[in-house]
């Protein structure tokens, strides 16, 4: 397949809400946020770019972090959800599926 | 006496540091030149490198590092980073200038005390001109060309020293051109009046740093609590 569609320009805006989501089923660090995405189908993302996202998300009270121990060695940074960004989530869902919609519409037109 | 948020996770951040693989030391340590005083706050930029430090010790234990996770646009990641950072005050920005101002003299005065042998010398007035301006030329090139570059690769990563090193040689031979017209004679200074302001000044700045990384920390997460 060539690569004209610019992947990651599409998927700057989409991957904030994302993370987002993932943060708000479990309090959870970098590292898992990386392997949840690329669970998902997000194969090409990487700590390198969500953590910008993360420290812009922190930054605007979206969400809050707090270190705890982990199994493997050093503390971990774990990020977990505010308040204002259970209604960041709420907001994401309405506006990503009027996109989504909009964007079925126009592809699904003979 | 003058512990506070920032010298924590900055001493914190240190020991962690030196427990990395000299890879990801030097990546961090490119990253952190970046984050100029005039772009990013002295609480944010130690939280970032703290961040910067985990995050490349789980990538270790994992078999990657940072270099893997970044990938070639150091810059983009950097550039990133800084955006969605807190930005220094104003304020910030003079004690930071201040307290290496007065660090610079005291050290030009220790200088001289070895050079001369005594705590007073016969120093022509026109070599203070030159002080000033050369503190103020190794401070931008410090403070400003060094973060521009500390992110490029091979020759450019080098280019703040060249460039200082050419404004001080340039700003060298327009003083001496200066004292040559003008045929100053010498006047004696105090080095111990100099250590004392300069002292002072630190002092009084230091408190001053303090007082102002209290307020950035007030309403943000203390982690040094967590870390311990």
């Amino acid at each position: 397949m060539i690569n004209l569609v610019d992947r990651s320009q599409l998927m700057r805006g989409t991957l904030e809400g994302c993370i987002v989501k993932i943060i708000s089923k479990e309090k959870t660090y970098g590292y898992e946020i990386v392997s949840s995405l690329q669970e998902y189908g997000f194969v090409d993302v990487k700590e390198g770019s969500t953590y910008p996202i993360l420290v812009r998300l922190e930054k605007r009270k979206i969400i809050a972090s707090i270190y705890k121990e982990s199994p493997l060695g050093p503390k971990r940074k774990y990020y977990f959800l505010t308040d204002l960004g259970k209604e960041f989530l709420r907001e994401f869902e309405i506006v990503w599926n009027e996109v989504k919609s909009s964007v079925d519409k126009i592809l699904e037109e003979e | 006496m003058f512990s506070n948020e920032v010298t924590l996770l900055e001493k914190e951040n240190k020991k962690q540091l030196k427990e990395l693989g000299e890879d990801d030391k030097l990546i961090i340590k490119n990253i952190t030149s970046s984050m100029s005083v005039f772009k990013v706050n002295s609480y944010d930029a130690q939280v970032i490198t703290r961040d910067l430090i985990g995050m490349a010790q789980e990538l270790n234990l994992r078999g990657s590092s940072l270099e893997d996770s970044i990938g070639d646009d150091l810059k983009g990641f950097t550039y990133e980073i800084i955006k969605n950072s807190g930005g220094p005050s104003k304020i910030e920005i003079f004690l930071n200038f201040l307290s290496k101002l007065s660090g610079y003299f005291f050290i030009l005065c220790l200088f001289s005390f070895f050079n001369y042998g005594s705590l007073s010398w016969e120093l022509s007035p026109v070599i203070y001109l030159f002080y000033f301006g050369a503190f103020i030329i190794l401070f931008i090139a410090d403070e400003i060309l060094a973060p521009i570059f500390s992110t490029e690769k091979g020759f450019k990563n080098n280019l703040q020293i060249l460039i200082g090193v050419f404004m001080v040689s340039a700003w060298a031979i327009i003083n001496r051109l200066l004292r040559d017209n003008l045929h100053t004679t010498s006047t004696e200074v105090n080095g111990i009046l100099i250590v004392g302001i300069a002292g002072l000044v630190f002092l009084i700045v230091k408190y001053l740093r303090l007082k102002n990384i209290q307020r950035l920390a007030k309403d943000k997460k203390n982690y040094i609590n967590d870390l311990k």
